[in-house]
């Protein structure tokens, strides 16, 4: 089986081991421990579509191998990944702060003190 | 680059670099904001006069793409108009000093998502519009508004990681990044964009973050996330249907559903900013249903539910009831029972001819579900209507002048492109009367239709997963 085809397959496992965790784990900690592993998956996607598309980066220059990166998706990624990061630092530091108000992190008990 | 074009790209980067410069100079920000804003909503609304258009693609093919069009400006006027009647009240009252920058900030970036025509550069703007808002709705430091924020960013960065992958698809398939070429892209892609721009947009049960974060942050945040934040899913949706007849015939479908399960929330809820959070459900349904005319019905919405908000901001008290034994003094409920108006489809108004023109190119079971949400609409905001007014108090100062300007952007609204027939004037009347009526019969007698638990995070985010399989499996087949 061609490697690419493999490595897809792996990393859109872990994308969907990503979800899943979002869905199943009841603590907001693990839930967004998983959302950045679907992230995590997402950008590894990402870099495995630059490296197939084989073109050389920003040249007509032929004498260079052709079998560089594609760097679009490179650039673009790297700021996925900076926003991604972003949104994990600032979740968790209000997660912080919304432990020490509910004294707990799970999700159902803080909905269920929230709709008393 | 000619003349328009510079200054109108200034729009993004003024607001964005101003917000930075704001951090340090707070106090200077009450003065020029106001005036930055107004300046921006004049520019929009000549660049509609002329009706400008122009396409400005950067660094050759990989579809790094900025349109100036109809659309665009006409949710960057309603941008400027709801952030400068917003910062014309924030001048009342006492709030932290960044709130200030953070607001320059939002006004930048969503500008920048309604001129944008590629899919990352709508990314980068939507994920960071969700950050500001974030930041934004936890402002007052109360618990449940930092609940409500997580909740939201959570939801909306997964539902960020679902428009990723579809970016991804676009991109093996077309090799560019521009929404002008989704018209031959495979199904999957154009589900997973749609999920991920749902979940910002407010539309069907990725929407149910929204209740909370609107009915907990501060009024004048509230009217900044019903007006403009919810725009910002909803714009990218606008131009993606314009290309990809799989999207377009997608969000028709889905319309009229959303408006109509938006009002079977908004008709049983007793708090007041919470009702006109599901009433922002309903009406992103209304807009979707036909996304050529979207932008437009957007805009108007969006001005009259950030008069509504920051109404609603000015009330003594959140439930209704409390209110309707109440009265409220006669300031405050003039701009709340004209907004309640505006929004049951008045005529004069702005939302009145958006509907119209909405309603004159749907048939069949859509026009139905969309007359039955209508009446629903008109029943459910009956209940601001019989809040009696007290006599004393008076418009004044800065709060007035907000009201004044979102009624003027209303009416001119209803001016521009309403269509007055004497058979669609009377149709629209006897709906908003019908639905008077009605709710007069069945006040007191409606209980909670949906329960609580569908606003709860695991449900949010099942229900973004199984709406992208859901599109993908219709459309595949």
């Amino acid at each position: 089986m061609d490697i690419v085809m493999v490595l897809r397959v792996i990393l859109l496992a872990l994308v969907a081991i990503g979800l899943a965790g979002l869905l199943v784990k009841r603590n907001l900690i693990m839930k967004i421990i998983a959302m950045d592993i679907m992230n995590t998956g997402v950008i590894s996607l990402y870099v495995l579509a630059a490296w197939r598309r084989g073109k050389a980066p920003l040249t007509t220059d032929l004498s260079i191998p052709q079998a560089s990166a594609d760097p679009v998706p490179q650039a673009v990624i790297v700021t996925a990944i900076v926003i991604g990061f972003s949104i994990l630092s600032l979740l968790v530091v209000y997660v912080m702060d919304l432990s020490r108000y509910f004294h707990t992190l799970d999700t159902e008990r803080i909905q269920k003190k929230w709709h008393r | 680059m000619n003349i328009p074009v510079t200054l109108l790209v200034l729009f993004v980067f003024l607001p964005l670099s101003g917000g930075g410069l704001l951090f340090l100079f707070p106090e200077r920000g009450r003065k020029i904001l106001p005036m930055l804003f107004m300046v921006n909503s004049i520019l929009a609304g000549y660049m509609i006069y002329l009706g400008f258009e122009e396409r400005v693609v950067f660094s050759g093919s990989f579809g790094v793409e900025i349109a100036f069009d109809g659309p665009g400006f006409i949710l960057t006027l309603m941008n400027g108009i709801v952030f400068l009647a917003v910062s014309l009240s924030l001048a009342d009252r006492p709030f932290p000093p960044i709130t200030l920058s953070l607001i320059s900030m939002l006004h930048g970036t969503a500008n920048a998502v309604f001129i944008s025509n590629d899919l990352f550069n709508v990314f980068v703007c939507v994920d960071l519009a969700g950050i500001l808002g974030f930041l934004l709705i936890r402002m007052g430091r109360k618990p449940r508004q930092v609940w409500s924020a997580v909740k939201y960013l959570l939801t909306a960065n997964v539902g960020m990681i679902f428009y990723l992958l579809g970016c991804l698809q676009v991109y093996t398939h077309t090799g560019s990044f521009s929404i002008s070429t989704l018209g031959d892209v495979p199904p999957v892609a154009v589900a997973l964009l749609l999920t991920g721009l749902s979940v910002k947009g407010g539309i069907l049960a990725m929407g149910l973050w929204l209740p909370e974060a609107h009915g907990e942050a501060e009024a004048e945040i509230s009217a900044l996330l019903s007006g403009v934040i919810v725009k910002v899913g909803l714009a990218p949706m606008f131009r993606i249907a314009s290309v990809s007849s799989l999207a377009h015939g997608f969000l028709s479908f889905i319309g009229p559903i959303a408006a109509i399960w938006g009002v079977c929330y908004a008709m049983a809820e007793k708090d007041l900013k919470k009702m006109l959070a599901y009433s922002t459900l309903s009406q992103v349904g209304f807009a979707i249903s036909v996304p050529a005319l979207g932008p437009f019905y957007a805009a108007s919405h969006g001005v009259a539910k950030a008069w509504l908000f920051l109404s609603a901001g000015r009330m003594p008290g959140k439930s209704i009831e409390y209110l309707q034994n109440k009265g409220v003094e006669i300031s405050s409920w003039l701009p709340l029972i004209l907004g309640s108006l505006v929004i049951a489809g008045m005529p004069g108004f702005a939302l009145y001819s958006a509907k119209g023109l909405i309603m004159s190119s749907q048939e069949g079971w859509k026009l139905a579900l969309l007359y039955l949400a209508s009446l629903g609409t008109a029943i459910y905001y009956s209940k601001l209507l019989f809040i009696p007014p007290l006599r004393q108090g008076k418009l004044t100062g800065r709060s007035g002048s907000s009201d004044l300007i979102l009624l003027g952007a209303l009416i001119a609204g209803g001016y521009r492109v309403g269509s007055y027939g004497i058979s669609q004037i009377f149709s629209s009347l006897s709906l908003l009367l019908s639905g008077i009526a009605l709710y007069l019969l069945l006040r007191e007698r409606v209980t909670p239709l949906l329960p609580y638990w569908q606003e709860e995070i695991d449900h949010i985010l099942g229900l973004t997963l199984l709406f992208c399989l859901l599109i993908w499996g219709v459309f595949a087949l």
